[in-house]
């Protein structure tokens, strides 16, 4: 079950789509870019969230691509300017 | 209310339950597997299950009836229909079937939808071709003429044909009487001892089959590496007092006055805990009871005060067995449990105390040996005060010289609860709480009733067996994670407030315990019975579910955890 880190992003037609598609986006992964996601995901949840996109998506208008790219301890990722917060499996206290 | 209980009641006098075709497979895997999953309704989410249902999606909608078996078929040829279920109470068995096709004789053809590629000498797999069988079956049950099924592979794009006999057919019906015997026997089969099919089971965490094997007498396994992965997903603490905690966008969000404070993945959160004065509105509530995380609230003092989950765990029989067995059972139980805990301590000492005297780890040793030959609950008490006595005095030697915090007031104090009279209290009394909650939580989560004990007695509000359990894991848990708040000068004296004879963490203070007390669960130490290595988190996971087997008498007696 170990997870893995993804790079999602989106490209929708249609602005209520868009919103749908975008809230299954947040659900999963952490917005690093307006669209473009972070998310560390086992398989299982991976299967989740394609399905999930899959249904809001119109699959002849819309594009989302997902990017494997590997351990999420080793995973290099470099932010020029603005950065935002990448998935993090600190303890969880607020 | 009255009538719905008597016609639950009446539900024993029915037949069982029809068994979804798919757990046949299951059965022929491992017996114990499908008594796990199907009596025991134990589930673990498996990544190939779950996939293999992705490629399901495409033939799971739209769906027209098979004509009537009376019908001349031919003439209904070509006709398919899709994603439909069939059952018997005959042979105690319902399947979905993915498509039903008729032929030109009139024949009716079952077509399986498989994610992956035929077996590697390019035949159907054996589970799909029991599977086809089955499907055979139930069609020609419900009175259709059925003499072939066939297997598509989405990966390799194949359609693959099975032939349909009588001999095969009784074959699998053989299958099924034995299936049935297992089924409404409520105890489980043995684990299977040494097979190549545990490493790849899915519920290998939950059956435990080289633990179990290992902790009965004359039987004697290879020691594996067989774990479960620690799940992802990690308790939220939430303690900034006046904040809700609410549910949006599949994701967990703190806010206070309008502001977010945090937002976390729900598949990120395996628990939910409140400290003081915190509200969650009610889709939250629902939100976490669908997905079965707990809630667990603490006092704003750090008193864990209640847990709220779902509907209580399916494993009846475990329920049953911890309220019926004797009291020398009991204190079988309890005696080994304080046996660890005064072992385990004296382990603590020894490793990190600057100047243990002579004769203590002795005396330890000695009354850890009577504690385990003890027959009757009030001798064991006697002697874990003793132990406790001798472990206190000890313990603000293992603090570096110069702590952080005052630790002398507990030479005076000795172990002080309600109210914790100074720092070293105040950081026990927080950490116990702490892991009571985990182990109510994971107890809860097995199927225990957390109330009832063994060894402490069943009093209003206090999670009895919880306690018990926790015995042997506080000075490991708890009490290594006080030394190391104070040896690393993670905690500091700005972290306590005193107040009328009670000394209590800050908000900051209880930051610091709770970051530390996650590090300590998910350190990783050699099990010490089992020789892999575990986290602390799965180790109390591991304890649990051998004190089940013990309960419901897979093992002959239960056997704790103490480190070396
Ligand atoms: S772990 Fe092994 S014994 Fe246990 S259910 Fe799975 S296959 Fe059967």
């Amino acid at each position: 079950m170990p997870r893995r880190r993804h790079l999602l992003a989106y490209d929708i037609a249609d602005p209520r789509r868009l919103r749908r598609v975008c809230k299954i986006m947040e659900e999963f992964g952490q917005r690093i870019q307006y669209s473009v996601f972070i998310s560390d995901l086992s398989r299982t949840e991976l299967v989740h969230a394609r399905a999930a996109v899959e249904d809001a998506m119109n699959l002849r208008e819309d594009s989302v691509v997902i990017i494997d790219l590997g351990d999420p301890d080793t995973a290099s990722i470099t932010f020029v300017g603005r950065s935002r917060s990448l998935p993090s499996d600190k303890p969880q206290i607020v | 209310m009255d009538h719905l209980m008597a016609a639950d009641g009446e539900k024993t006098s029915e037949p069982p339950a029809l068994v979804p075709a798919r757990m046949v497979n299951e059965f022929i895997y491992c017996p114990r597997l499908f008594h796990l999953e199907w009596v025991q309704s134990r589930f673990a989410i498996s990544d190939d299950v779950e996939e293999g249902l992705y490629v399901h999606r495409v033939v799971d909608e739209a769906s027209s009836d098979l004509p009537d078996p009376d019908e001349h078929l031919e003439r209904f040829a070509g006709r398919k229909s899709r994603s439909f279920w069939l059952s018997s109470t005959e042979l105690g068995l319902t399947a979905k079937l993915d498509i039903a096709e008729v032929d030109s004789a009139g024949l009716v053809v079952p077509v399986d939808y498989k994610k992956g590629a035929p077996d590697p000498h390019g035949k159907v797999w054996d589970t799909d071709r029991i599977q086809s069988l089955i499907q055979a079956l139930l069609l020609r049950d419900a009175g259709y003429p059925v003499e072939q099924a066939e297997v598509w592979y989405n990966e390799t794009r194949q359609r693959m044909t099975i032939d349909i006999t009588d001999q095969t057919l009784s074959e699998v019906r053989e299958v099924l009487i034995h299936l049935h015997e297992v089924a409404s026997d409520p105890q489980p089969p043995r684990p299977l001892i040494n097979s190549p099919k545990c490493p790849r089971c899915s519920l290998v965490g939950i059956c435990m089959p080289d633990e179990i094997t290992t902790l009965r007498p004359h039987e004697k396994p290879r020691p594996r590496r067989l774990l479960a992965a620690d799940p992802d997903n990690r308790p939220v603490y939430v303690q900034e007092q006046g904040t809700v905690v609410g549910v949006r966008r599949g994701r967990l969000e703190v806010f206070k006055e309008g502001q977010t404070l945090a937002s976390y993945r729900l598949i990120d959160v395996s628990q939910l805990c409140l400290q003081g004065n915190i509200t969650v509105s009610p889709q939250a509530v629902r939100e976490l009871m669908a997905r079965e995380i707990p809630i667990c609230w603490f006092s704003y003092g750090g008193w864990f005060a209640g847990m709220a989950q779902g509907l209580p765990g399916k494993n009846i029989d475990l329920r049953k067995s911890q309220f019926t067995i004797t009291s020398e059972q009991q204190t079988a139980i309890a005696s080994r449990m304080i046996e660890a805990k005064i072992r385990n301590g004296r382990t603590l000492l020894r490793r990190n105390s600057r100047n243990l005297p002579e004769h203590a780890p002795g005396q330890l040793l000695d009354l850890a040996k009577q504690a385990a030959e003890a027959t009757a609950a009030p001798s064991l008490l006697g002697l874990e005060g003793a132990a406790a006595r001798i472990y206190f005095s000890h313990f603000t030697s293992m603090f570096i010289p110069d702590p952080p915090v005052q630790t002398d007031r507990f030479d005076t104090n000795g172990r002080a609860r309600r109210p914790p009279p100074d720092p070293v209290n105040a950081l026990l009394s927080f950490l116990y709480s702490l892991l009571v909650k985990d182990i109510t939580a994971t107890l809860t989560m097995i199927g225990f009733d957390p109330y009832y004990g063994v060894y402490h007695r069943p009093r209003f509000g206090r999670p009895a067996l919880s306690l018990d359990l926790a015995e042997e894991f506080r000075p490991i848990v708890a009490d290594a994670t006080v030394i190391q708040l104070v040896n690393n000068r993670e905690i500091r004296a700005h972290h306590f407030l005193q107040k009328a004879g009670a000394c209590q963490l800050t908000a900051d203070g209880r930051k610091a315990v709770i970051g530390c007390y996650e590090r300590r669960m998910a350190h990783e130490i050699k099990h010490p019975t089992f020789g892999y290595r575990v986290t602390y988190r799965r180790a109390l996971d591991v304890q649990a579910r051998i004190l089940a087997a013990h309960l419901t008498g897979e093992i002959p007696e239960y056997t704790p955890f103490t480190t070396r």
